[in-house]
This record gives C-alpha cells, structure tokens and sequence, in this order.
C-alpha cells in the first residue's frame, strides 16, 4: 500500500498529523482543568483530529498507528457523549497513548515497531468498562471485507434533520461513468444536483499498480444524502438501482452513534484488506474534492480552522530573503542615480517614495517568515508540568504570557532544551509540595509563570515560580563541597554571584539523582545553549518567595550588534558579545599604564595585567599615523608602547625639529578594545572606534577560512564589505599566552605583599621621651604597659637597687645610665617619670618586673625608620635613628629588665 | 563548438566557457583580506552578496595585477566547491568567486576538443591550472582548469 503512496505524501501526512498532535496536546489539558464545562469544541476538535490522524493511517496502511488512534477515537467519542467522565486516570492513559502516536510519527516506515500494546489495552480497558466496544468489526462481511466511512456524526445528524435519506451507492468508473458520455466531473456535478456527497472513496485497493488503474474499472463509492427515495435517487444519480441503497439509520436517528458504518459490497479485487478512508491524504479523491467545493468547505469548516498556515520550504525562504537584500540594494542605488532627476519629472519623487515604502515592508515580510512564535516551545510545558506534578504529588499551575512574540526559527529550536531544564528544576526543586506550601501561608497549587516580551531589541524570557526560592548557604555549601569554589573564595562571593553557581558545570542540588533531576547537567546547558546564541542567562530568587530565571535573546542569529573599529584604511567587526569593556588610555598615561613582560604589551587595568595585541600586527597591516603637523598618514615605525623611542627616532626627532612629541600627543591616545575568549580577557589597541552596528553576519568564502582571526564577513550600510573579527582566533594569532601572564600576575601579587610586609615592619608606633637633657629615646608602644608620674622623693634605696611603691607593692627601677652609654639623669629634678614595659606572657593584671626612670615624656607618634646599629651598643638597644630631627635610640625596654636582673621569675 | 569568454591577464590571453560566467563588473572597492593567502585579492559586495576576488596573475605565479582602466572582475557562475563556513550563517548562499582580470576580450567560439596540451615551458602554477591551449584568431588562447582553480589551498 505504501508503495504506491509517494514518500512525499506521506510526508505531508506525517507533518499534518503532527500538527494535529500538538493541538490536541493543550485541547486534552484544557479539557481536564475545565472537566464537564468545557467547550463541547474542544473535545470536537481533538476528536477531529484524531480522526484525520486515524485516516491517514489506514490510508497509508500504518497498522499500529490506525489502531491507537481508533480506540482513543474511541474513549474521545465516549468523553463527547458525555458517557465517560474525564478523569486523570483515562487522561493519563490518553497522553501515553498520545506519546506513543508522536513516536510512532517520528519514524513513520518503523511506525509498526513501537509497542503500543499497552496502551491499547488501557484504553480497551476503559472502553469495555464502559461496556461498549467502538472498534469492533461489523459482521456480515463478505469475504472479510470491510470498509468504514468515518464520517463525523454532526453531518450525518444535520442530514437526518433536512429530513434526507442516506445512501451508499456505487458508480463504477468505466461502466457508470466512462461508457455513459460523462467525465468524472459531469458525474458528481449531476449528484450534486440531486442531493449532498457526504464522503466518497475509489477502491484504491483493486489498483494492482499505478499504470494500470485508468484501464480498470473502479468503483466509486459515495455516501450520499439526498431527500428523494432510492429508486428516485438511483435515477437521479443514473445509476442502476442495485448500486444504491439506503442505509438503516435508526441508530444514528437515535442521535447516539456517531458513525455510519455502512455495509459496502465486496470490490472487485480479492485481496482486500479493511480500510478506512480520509478525504484528504489521497490523490484520487483530490479530484472529487475539487469538483466538490462546498463539500471540501463544509469539511474544512470541521475541521481546525484557527490555523491558517502554509508549509514553505526553508530553502525557498531563504532564498526570497537574499532576493530581497539584494532588492534594497537596488532600489538605494535607483534612489541615488535618480535624486538630480527629482525637479525634472513630475511625480518621481512620490513613485519613489512608494518604491521605497513597498520594498522595506516586503524585506520585513519576507524576514519575517524565519520568524516563529516562542508559542511553539511555551506550548509544551503545559504538558510536562502536568505530568510532572502527577508524578510528584504536586499542584502546579503553568500561566503563558507573550506566547505570540517571535524570534528565528533556530533560536526557537534551540530553546527547547534550555527551557525544558529550567520549568523542570522549577518543578521538581522550586514548587513545594501541597502540605508545605499550606505550612507555609501559601496556596496549596504552586504556579509557574513563562513571559516572553521585546525589550530593547532583544528578547526576554523570564520562568518564574512561586516555591522556595535558592537557599544561598546551601549553594555555597553544596558548591564548596564539591569543589567548584574554594573556601577564600566563598568567603568573597556576593549573594548574587552565590545564586549564580547553579549554573557551574556539575552543580545540583538535588539530595538525590531522581528520574526528573539531580544530574547536575541542567544549570550549565541552560547556559551554555543560551550563550550559544548571543544570549544571556540570570537568575534572581528570594528565600520562600519564588525564583526568577531571565534569558535574553538576540532577535536573530543572523543580525548581530557589532562594534566598528577602523586600522588605519581598515574597518572590523567585532560582535558585540565578546566585547567586555573599551579602555582608553590617554597618551601621557602610556608610560604609567603599559609595559613589558617577557616581550609582550600588557596593560595595567584594576590590578590586573591585561594582555594586550595591537590588531594592526597580529593581522600585518602596516600602522600609519597621522603626522601631528601636516596632518598627512605616515608609516608608524615604532615597535613597542612601552618603550618606544629609540636613540635613532630620537635624532630624526631633533633633525626634524618637532615641536611636539608624538608619545604626548592626544592623537597617541590609545583606544583599547577589551575581549572575552573563554574566561580570559585581552586587550586589542586599535586606531578608531566606530559606531555599533547591526550587522548581518555572511560566511567566509572557502578560501579565506584558513584565516583563523575572522568568523565572517559583512556589508555595511554603505555598501562596504568588512571582516568580523574572531576573537579566539585573534588571540592564537597574537599568540597571547594567558597563562604566563597569571604566573605573573602572581608573582607581582606575592612581591607587593612582601613589600606591603616589609613597610609594616619598618613603621612603629613608638613613645619618644628624654632621659638626661637633650638624649632622646624611643621604645615601640606595644613594649609598654604603662607610663607613671613618680615623685623623686619617693623613690627608696634598698641595697643598691631603689625601689618604688607602686600599687601597694615594691617596684624596681632601672636607670638608663647603668646600662648604656649615656648621661644620668639630672640631679635637681624633682618630678620623674616610669615606663613599665610589657612582657609578653603577662597580661595587666600581673605585678610589672621593673620601670624605666626616665626626665620627661615627648611624643607618642607612628614613626617610618630604618635603624642603624650604635656605636656603643648595649643591652636593650635596637639602635638608632633620626626622629623629628634629633638622633633618638631604640630601646627594647624588655631587654633592658633582662640586662638589671628584673626578669629572673620570668625569662 | 563550445564559447569562450576571453580575457587578459599580462601578455597573455585567456578563456573561460561561458558557461562557467555569470558577469563581468567593473567594481574594484575590494576589501583586502589580512594574513589571507597572496592570491586572494579581497572581498566585494555583489548586490547584497559577498564575491571572493582572486587575483589570477598571482594564483599563476607571477606578480600581483595593478588596476587599471582596463581591469575587470569575471564574476564566475559556480561558488568553490570548499566547505562552507559552518555555524550561524543563513545557509543556501553560495561562496562566490570573481577574478580580477587586466583587460576582457571578445567571447569566441572554439572547439574544446582541439585543444592541444599546454606547452612544457610553465610555472608548477601555470601547469596545475592550465588546461590547454586553443589557436584561435585572435592568437593563443590559454584555457584554464575552473576546477582546480576553485579549489581552495
């Protein structure tokens, strides 16, 4: 049988069934949240096209297919009798079965290898609990035959309410029709004069082979409704009367059958097996469909009529869309030759206009038509979701908004996957389950809300649910566990960029691998096919409240936002994407902002070293400048920023007596691109920074592909092609070695360290003060637990150590002038003054060993110094250096205890 | 009899079957393709379309042609048979290729088949993209290998 359909046929069959799958999909939901109120033309329309679906496949003689869809036409007719509840369970039953039809479309030739026994049998279950049997074969058959006509049942009714009787008559092609003078046509024009052809089907089953069908004698079969009585209407039909005969339709008078399943005389050929017969699918009957206009009307009618819609091949568009670029191109160059024509001709400049108008809406057009509402991948997740929470005892609700915004095509393919993982992970992570969301003050039915709309040129999506929102500290906890992000670094993170982790390759959350998640896959494919696209991926969430992913889109692959830099005659491309930030640094700043390392510029930019390329090198164009002077484009010798003049340059600078130097010039100014490759970034020093164009991205011929450092080219709006620059290709090309750059980077991290290090040891904070007149001390603050008054006259002498009663106790004194080089304190000093070091170990509660006697206190002050040995060193002495301009000596007050003797219960 | 659009490249005359030409422009806004092998001349805009230009003096091993008043671009029918670039273009557009030329001559009419074998005294170029030589007329007409002339590398 499939033999003689033609595989482009069947094509066409597989994409309209597919058509009619998708709208059933939402109708079955639709009729499962709305139960017994639903639209008696929902359940019309998915029982219609079940029933298209259900033809073709005997058509075709898809055996399996036919099948399934015969007893789910059957439960649906049962649900539209109003004899069969719809309940989950049936549903449940329906979309499995539904799910077995798609498979069975994928690979329409292997339709009859996928197993589909289960679900037929449930739904003969359900059928047969209803103790009615729809499929089954009418008896009486001759020879096993059988043929049905589906009809829909409001035909037949509306028949039956004109009061016309129904008959199935037979008109053989030759006899009936051929050898009577008539052409088809006549034939059917005549019937219709006498009454209505319900449905018709030539017996394609006695064609034995294409070639060979017009010789035999066919038989047409008409379901025919007419008032006149069968003898008239076999008359009427010029007919002999036994080919005519009138149907018993007591059941359908009834009102409840729903199709007429006339018996049919056996055809000629023997061989014959049950088909069922669809008006559209075959090629014969497109004759009588065409000749049938209001028949084929009242039909299509029936049929989904919402769906008004064309199959174009791509190619074909694509084409139309070249067609028109090149069309505008040609109107901008009419428009150009013909603006000096304007006053001349009467009337040009409006025919122009017109022109004009009529080609940019037809270039829209015809753009338009890559273009696919996100409808098509929005209308899935009703379905998943509805599976989703059946299987995870949850109630959640999907609300669509911007179903009808549209992007390209591929963009839209490739959001499914994207898409799909996040309404999972909202699902199966986000929704809580009923008990939880009511513990929480929540309605019981979780909701998840898909919006798309335009903004700014691009296209956003945003998924939103009202669960639990992303718990960060178990992000960070999770993501610190599995080593994605060190504990330094988690200590740094914002919340944002904690959030953001779950989007890091092999992240989950999930305590478990279940069925729907937990392969820590979903989050990072999310991202990488968004990215894939120019797009961008973010998520914002707040703890109990719900969580927000956002995706923006390009429009179009094909147009992208582009920067325009220019080196020297030269204009690039640089895709918008991959540019992180422009850097412009200002000749004077040169010296301070670029330099070498290891033979290679980088710049110096927030503590980073950025490597940088100059674009006119990597890609061997000669640099020019423009002579600050004459303003003329010379050829710029220089080799390095860094360090650029040479004693050479320098002694034509003098001869040329230059009275500014290039390196200061504001036309030296440096305009530096930032990059993106992967997660390093560069720099790329070019001459001038154009506008920011959209521009239309063409491939590269064959014989430029070689070229690693473009990904395209493209034509400007003046007509100009350039190079879009790629900028991983650029950076190989430069041959920038990111990774010498981090050691780098590294080593210059840990040396400032080590200095930041070393300037701490230098500074102190310290306590000036006098001894005798004129010598100056200094002793580091965290060395001194306290400074006293004392009165001279207070100060006891036990042995030859003197002593002073400080907080009850003996304290000793030490004087400097018994352990170093200098002079005793003066004699007529009534009033002195104690420091008492700090021994570490001691805390201030525990009795001081000693004090320091000392005249006068000067200063307490954070001093920078470098001390230097002294001459006469002693215990206790660091050394010595310039405070406020005096020479003052370190001490070490704890040494100085040490050296009296004072630290014996201690050392 | 097959036809031959004929052209001048330096001292020499070439031909190319019609068939194998879809237009000669005179549009020398070509943008230079940088680290591109010296053969290709650069990139024009042919109505909305991007025409690789070779420059055929250098494909045949000698020095590159200066425009001149008399230059001409041969904008040929068949794209190089080279991959196509991959990944985000539209699909269905052809690589198209022109060659930049010194001078058109007039399209002659020829038998192909009595064309004798290039002379031995060529260029390792000149001998991987001349086909054969034809006595016409007008002299000499060095017939080239599209082929192998498309083929990228």
């Amino acid at each position: 049988m499939s033999s003689f359909a033609d595989e482009s046929i069947i094509a066409d069959f597989v994409a309209e069934s597919r058509e009619h799958l998708s709208t059933i999909e939402p109708d079955l939901l639709r009729m499962e949240q709305e139960g017994a109120k639903v639209n008696s033309e929902v359940i019309n329309r998915v029982f219609r096209a079940i029933h298209s679906i259900k033809g073709g496949a005997g058509f075709f003689a898809f055996e399996a297919l036919k099948k399934l869809s015969h007893a789910m036409e059957g439960v649906l007719m049962q649900v539209r009798d109003g004899k069969l509840k719809v309940a989950a369970a049936v549903m449940d039953v329906v979309f499995a079965s539904l799910d077995r039809l798609k498979a069975m479309l994928d690979d329409i030739e292997a339709s009859d290898n996928v197993p589909y026994a289960k679900e037929l049998a449930s739904l003969e279950a359900i059928l047969s609990g209803q103790g009615v049997v729809i499929g089954e074969t009418v008896k009486g058959h001759e020879k096993g035959t059988q043929r049905d006509f589906d009809l829909d049942a409001e035909i037949v009714r509306s028949a039956l309410r004109k009061g016309m009787h129904i008959f199935r008559a037979i008109a053989y092609l030759h006899r009936d029709i051929r050898d009577k003078g008539f052409t088809p046509l006549a034939f059917l024009n005549n019937a219709l004069s006498v009454g209505t052809c319900l449905d018709a089907f030539i017996d394609i089953e006695a064609i034995a082979d294409l070639e060979h069908c017009l010789e035999q004698d066919l038989p047409v079969t008409l379901l025919f409704a007419t008032v006149l009585e069968p003898d008239l209407a076999a008359l009427g039909l010029k007919l002999p009367v036994a080919q005519v005969k009138a149907l018993e339709l007591d059941a359908l008078r009834e009102e409840v059958k729903a199709k007429a399943k006339p018996k049919v005389e056996p055809s000629p050929a023997p061989e014959v097996v049950p088909v069922i017969v669809q008006p559209e699918p075959e090629p014969e009957e497109d004759v009588l469909a065409e000749v049938l206009p209001e028949e084929k009307a009242s039909r299509e009618v029936a049929k989904d009529s919402g769906n008004e819609t064309l199959r174009v091949r791509v190619d074909l568009l694509t084409n139309l869309m070249n067609l028109a670029g090149e069309l505008v191109l040609g109107r901008n160059q009419l428009v150009r030759a013909i603006t000096d024509y304007h006053h001349e001709i009467p009337g040009l400049g409006a025919i122009l206009q017109n022109v004009n108008q009529v080609t940019t809406e037809m270039q829209e057009g015809i753009m338009q038509t890559r273009m696919q509402p996100i409808g098509t991948v929005f209308s899935r997740f009703p379905r998943i979701i509805r599976d989703m929470s059946r299987q995870l005892e949850k109630q959640i609700e999907v609300h669509i908004e911007g179903a009808e915004v549209e992007l390209d095509k591929s963009i839209v393919e490739m959001l499914v996957d994207p898409l799909t993982h996040i309404i999972r992970n909202c699902a199966d992570h986000a929704i809580e389950s009923p008990a939880e969301r009511v513990k929480v003050k929540k309605d019981a039915t979780g909701t998840i809300h898909l919006h798309a709309f335009h903004e700014g040129g691009q296209i956003n999506i945003t998924v939103h649910d009202d669960g639990r929102g992303i718990n960060a500290k178990k992000v960070l906890a999770k993501a610190v566990a599995k080593g994605l992000v060190t504990k330094a670094q988690a200590a740094e993170m914002t919340e944002r960029e904690i959030v953001h982790l779950v989007f890091a390759p092999g992240f989950s959350m999930a305590e478990q691998v279940s069925e729907i998640s937990g392969r820590g896959v979903g989050m990072d494919v999310v991202r990488t096919n968004v990215e894939q696209l120019g797009g961008h991926v973010e998520v914002e969430t707040e703890l109990g409240m719900g969580t927000t992913v956002r995706l923006r889109l390009p429009l179009t692959l094909a147009i992208i936002p582009s920067m325009i830099v220019g080196v020297s005659d030269h204009r690039f491309a640089i895709p918008q994407v991959n540019v992180v930030e422009f850097v412009w640094v200002k000749a004077s700043e040169v010296s301070q902002r670029i330099e070498q390392v290891q033979g290679a510029l980088v710049l110096r930019l927030r503590d980073k070293l950025l490597p940088l390329v100059r674009l006119a090198d990597v890609l061997g164009i000669q640099r020019v400048f423009l002579d600050p002077e004459s303003g003329e484009p010379k050829v710029d010798r220089r080799e390095t920023l860094a360090d650029r003049r040479t004693e050479e340059d320098k002694a034509l600078q003098e001869v040329a007596g230059r009275g500014q130097d290039r390196r200061t010039d504001w036309r030296s100014d440096h305009n530096i691109i930032v990059l993106r490759v992967g997660k390093n970034h560069y720099g790329v020093i070019v001459d001038e920074l154009y506008d920011i164009e959209e521009i239309v991205v063409k491939p590269l011929s064959g014989f430029i592909q070689g070229t690693k450092c473009f990904s395209g080219a493209t034509i400007l709006g003046d007509g100009r092609v350039i190079m879009i620059l790629d900028g991983g290709g650029l950076a190989t090309a430069a041959n920038l070695h990111f990774t010498d750059l981090q050691v780098e980077e590294k080593r210059r991290a840990e040396e400032e360290k080590l200095n930041a290090a070393l300037k701490a040891s230098r500074r102190r904070s310290v306590i000036l003060f006098e001894a005798a007149l004129g010598e100056r001390f200094a002793v580091p603050q965290d060395h001194v637990l306290r400074l006293e008054r004392i009165l001279k006259s207070k100060i006891e002498l036990i042995g030859d150590r003197e002593y002073i009663e400080y907080r009850g106790e003996g304290l000793p004194l030490v004087r400097l002038d018994q352990h170093m080089q200098v002079r005793p304190l003066q004699a007529e000093l009534g009033e002195l003054f104690l420091v008492i070091p700090k021994i570490p170990g001691q805390n201030s509660t525990t009795r001081p060993s000693g004090g320091i006697l000392i005249s006068e206190i000067l200063d307490a002050l954070d001093v920078e110094v470098e001390l230097k040995p002294v001459a006469f060193s002693g215990p206790g002495l660091l050394g010595s250096a310039v405070v406020q301009e005096h020479l003052t000596l370190f001490l070490d007050p704890v040494a100085l205890l040490k050296a009296a003797g004072l630290m014996g219960d201690v050392a | 009899m097959s036809q031959f659009a004929t052209f001048r490249v330096g001292e020499r005359l070439f031909g190319l079957d019609i068939l194998g030409v879809r237009e000669i422009i005179r549009d020398f806004n070509i943008t230079p393709v940088p680290r591109s092998e010296p053969h290709i001349r650069g990139l024009i805009n042919l109505r909305g379309q991007i025409v690789t230009i070779l420059d055929l003096a250098v494909r045949l091993g000698h020095e590159p042609l200066p425009v001149k008043d008399s230059s001409h671009i041969v904008i040929l029918k068949h794209g190089a048979n080279a991959l196509q670039s991959s990944g985000r273009n539209q699909g269905g557009t052809q690589d198209l290729m022109g060659l930049l030329v010194d001078a058109i001559g007039d399209v002659v009419e020829a038998e192909a088949t009595l064309a004798d074998a290039p002379p031995a005294n060529l260029t390792d170029a000149e001998e991987r993209f001349l086909s054969g030589v034809l006595k016409t007329e007008q002299g000499l007409l060095v017939l080239l290998n599209l082929q192998e002339l498309l083929s990228s590398g």
